[in-house]
C-alpha cells in the first residue's frame, strides 16, 4: 500500500473519533436517557422498573445502537497507536499500552449498555431483578475506568516525547490528558456509595469524569486530525515548510 | 543576603502557622455560629493566598498566573462562604 | 539567572557570599521582568487539580447545607489535633520546599537536597498520621457508609492522600536530581515544577482542614 492510501485510512480513522463523539452523546446519553441525569442507584426498584417501562423503546435502541457506536473507539485507537509508534521507534510499549486500553474501553461501555438491554428486555419480570442488571451495567462501566486511564497516560507519555517541530499534541494537552485520565479514579466510590456526589449518577463520578473524558477525546481527535493533514500535505504539495514541520526540532 | 531572601519564606511560614493557631482556639472556645464560620474561612483564605504568593512564588508570577490563581481562590471561597450563609442550621450558637 | 555566576562555582557549590557579588541574585530577580516559576504546561496541570479539588469543596458545602445538624453532629467524632497536626506537617513541609528552589538559585547547591528530604520526611509524616486517624475511625466502626458525612470525610481526605503519595514521588525525584547536583542557578525548572506541585498539596489541606474539621 502506498504511502498517500495509508494516510486516506487513517484520517478516515481519524474521523472515526467526532463521529463517535456526536453518536455516543446521542445515543448512549439522550435516546438511552442517561442525559440529563442517569437513574440513581437509591430508586427503589419499583421506581426503576417503572422508568424502564416509561421509557422503553429510547432505552432500547439508544443502547443497541450506542454498542455499535462504540466500536469506533477502534478505529480510532488503531490511529492514535499508529502515530504513537512513529514517534517511539523500535519497541513502542507506550502505543501497545494505548492500543490495548483503547481497546479494552470497547467492552468496557458497550457491554454495561448491554446489561441494560437486557434490564429493559423483559419489563414485566421481577423488579428486583431489573434493578440488579442496571446495578451490574453502571458498576462494569464505572469501576473499569482504568483501562482507559492507561490509554490515556500512554498516549500523553508518548507524545510528551514527539520531538517534531509541529508534534501530535502539544505539551499543555499532554498534561491535560494526564488529568483527564486520573480524573475517573472517584468513579470506584459507585461500587459503594448509592448517594451523593460519589454515586454513579453524582457530579463527582458521572458528570466530571464522563466530561473530562469526552473532553479529551474531543481535542485529541483535533490534533489526531490535523496531524493526518498535515502529513498529507506533504505528500501532496511537498515544500520546504511543510517538511520542516514534520521534521524533528 | 542569603537570609534575607529566605526571611520572608520563614515569615510567611509563621504567617500561616500562627493562623492555623487562631483558627483552632477560635474552636477550642467551644463557640460555634456564624461569625466563627465565617472568620475560619477567612483565615483558611488568607493561608492559602499566601502559599499562593510565597510559597508557589506566584507573587512575583506574570500577571495572568497571579490572577488565575488568586482568582480561583476567590471564586472557590467565595462560592464556600455563600453556600455556607445559606446553609440551614448556620446561625445556631451550641 | 542564568550567567549571573561563574559556572565553575555553580557546579561545585563553592560560591562566594552572595554579600560579595556585585550584584546578588535577589537583588537581580527582585528587578527582574516577571517570571512563572517551574513549567506552565505543568501549571496547566496544577489549575485542573484546583478546579477538580474546587468543585468536591463546593459539593461539600451543598451536600453539607442540606444536613448541616448531621454533619455538625458527625464533625466531633473527627480528631482535631490530628488534623491541626497534619496542618502544621504540610506548611512546614511546603516551607522547606519552597526554600529549595530559591537555594539553588542562589547557587547553594548542597541546601537544596536537605530542604527536599527535610520536606520529604515531613510529607510521610503527614502518611503515617493519616494511617493512625483512619485506624481510629475504623476500630470505632466509623466506615465509608457510616454517614455522609464521613463518606466526604474519607473520599476527600483519601483522594488528598493519593495526591500527597504522588505529590511525595514528585519530591523524591527531585531529591535525587538535586542530590546528583542538577539543580542550580541556570537550570531550576524541574525543580520548581515539582515544589509547585507540592504546594498545590498543601493549599489543598488547607482547604479540607478548615472544611472538614473545623468549619461549624
Amino acid at each position: 500500500m502506498d504511502e498517500k492510501t495509508s494516510l486516506k485510512y487513517q484520517m478516515l480513522c481519524a474521523w472515526s473519533g467526532p463521529l463517535f463523539l456526536v453518536a455516543f452523546i446521542y445515543f448512549w446519553g439522550m435516546m438511552g436517557f442517561n442525559l440529563p441525569a442517569p437513574p440513581s442507584p437509591a430508586l427503589g426498584a419499583d421506581e426503576l422498573a417503572a422508568r424502564y417501562v416509561e421509557h422503553l423503546g429510547g432505552i432500547r435502541v439508544g443502547f443497541l445502537v450506542s454498542m455499535i457506536v462504540m466500536t469506533l473507539y477502534i478505529p480510532w485507537t488503531a490511529v492514535l497507536s499508529a502515530q504513537m509508534m512513529r514517534i517511539e521507534g523500535r519497541s513502542p510499549v507506550l502505543a501497545f499500552i494505548q492500543l490495548i486500553g483503547g481497546a479494552l474501553t470497547v467492552p468496557v461501555v458497550s457491554i454495561s449498555s448491554v446489561f441494560w438491554v437486557a434490564a429493559a428486555y423483559r419489563p414485566e419480570r421481577a423488579p428486583e431483578i431489573t434493578q440488579a442488571l442496571t446495578d451490574s451495567g453502571w458498576l462494569i462501566i464505572d469501576t473499569l475506568w482504568a483501562c482507559t486511564t492507561w490509554q490515556m497516560v500512554a498516549a500523553a507519555l508518548a507524545a510528551l516525547h514527539d520531538k517534531c517541530a509541529k508534534p501530535l499534541f502539544p505539551r499543555w494537552l499532554c498534561f491535560i490528558t494526564i488529568f483527564c485520565g486520573l480524573s475517573f479514579a472517584p468513579a470506584t466510590m459507585t461500587g459503594i456509595l448509592k448517594t451523593g456526589p460519589f454515586a454513579w449518577d453524582g457530579v463527582l463520578s458521572f458528570y466530571f469524569p464522563y466530561f473530562c473524558w469526552l473532553l479529551w477525546f474531543a481535542l485529541a481527535s483535533v490534533y489526531m486530525i490535523l496531524e493526518v493533514a498535515r502529513r498529507r500535505q506533504a505528500i501532496d504539495s511537498p515544500s520546504p515548510a511543510s517538511s520542516a514541520r514534520l521534521a524533528h526540532a | 543576603m542569603t537570609r534575607s531572601v529566605l526571611m520572608p519564606l520563614q515569615r510567611t511560614w509563621l504567617l500561616v502557622v500562627g493562623a492555623t493557631a487562631v483558627a483552632l482556639w477560635m474552636r477550642e472556645d467551644r463557640l460555634a455560629g456564624f461569625t466563627i464560620g465565617a472568620m475560619t474561612l477567612a483565615i483558611a483564605y488568607a493561608k492559602a493566598r499566601l502559599v499562593i504568593l510565597d510559597f508557589m512564588e506566584l507573587r512575583h508570577a506574570p500577571l495572568l498566573w497571579r490572577c488565575l490563581l488568586e482568582g480561583w481562590l476567590l471564586l472557590v471561597s467565595s462560592l464556600i462562604v455563600t453556600i455556607y450563609a445559606s446553609s440551614g442550621a448556620a446561625h445556631h450558637s451550641l | 539567572m542564568p550567567g549571573q555566576y561563574p559556572i565553575g562555582a555553580a557546579r561545585t557549590g563553592t560560591l562566594p557570599d552572595a554579600d560579595a557579588l556585585p550584584l546578588s541574585a535577589a537583588a537581580r530577580s527582585s528587578a527582574s521582568p516577571r517570571r512563572l516559576p517551574g513549567d506552565r504546561d505543568v501549571w496547566i496541570f496544577i489549575y485542573a487539580e484546583l478546579c477538580a479539588f474546587g468543585l468536591f469543596f463546593v459539593a461539600y458545602m451543598v451536600y453539607r447545607s442540606d444536613r448541616v445538624d448531621l454533619f455538625n453532629a458527625s464533625q466531633l467524632g473527627l480528631d482535631r489535633s490530628l488534623g491541626a497536626l497534619n496542618t502544621i506537617l504540610l506548611l512546614t513541609s511546603s516551607w522547606a520546599v519552597a526554600a529549595a528552589p530559591r537555594a539553588a538559585r542562589l547557587g547553594r547547591i548542597v541546601a537544596v537536597p536537605r530542604y527536599l528530604a527535610f520536606g520529604i520526611a515531613l510529607g510521610l509524616a503527614f502518611m503515617v498520621v493519616k494511617y493512625f486517624e483512619y485506624r481510629a475511625k475504623l476500630h470505632a466502626g466509623i466506615t465509608i457508609s457510616t454517614d455522609m458525612f464521613y463518606m466526604f470525610y474519607f473520599c476527600l481526605t483519601g483522594i488528598h492522600l493519593m495526591h500527597v503519595i504522588a505529590g511525595t514521588i514528585i519530591l523524591i525525584v527531585i531529591w535525587l536530581n538535586a542530590r546528583a547536583r542538577l539543580y542550580h542557578t541556570g537550570n531550576t525548572t524541574g525543580l520548581e515544577a515539582g515544589a509547585s506541585y507540592w504546594h498545590m498539596v498543601d493549599l489543598l489541606w488547607i482547604f479540607l482542614f478548615a472544611l472538614l474539621y473545623l468549619l461549624r
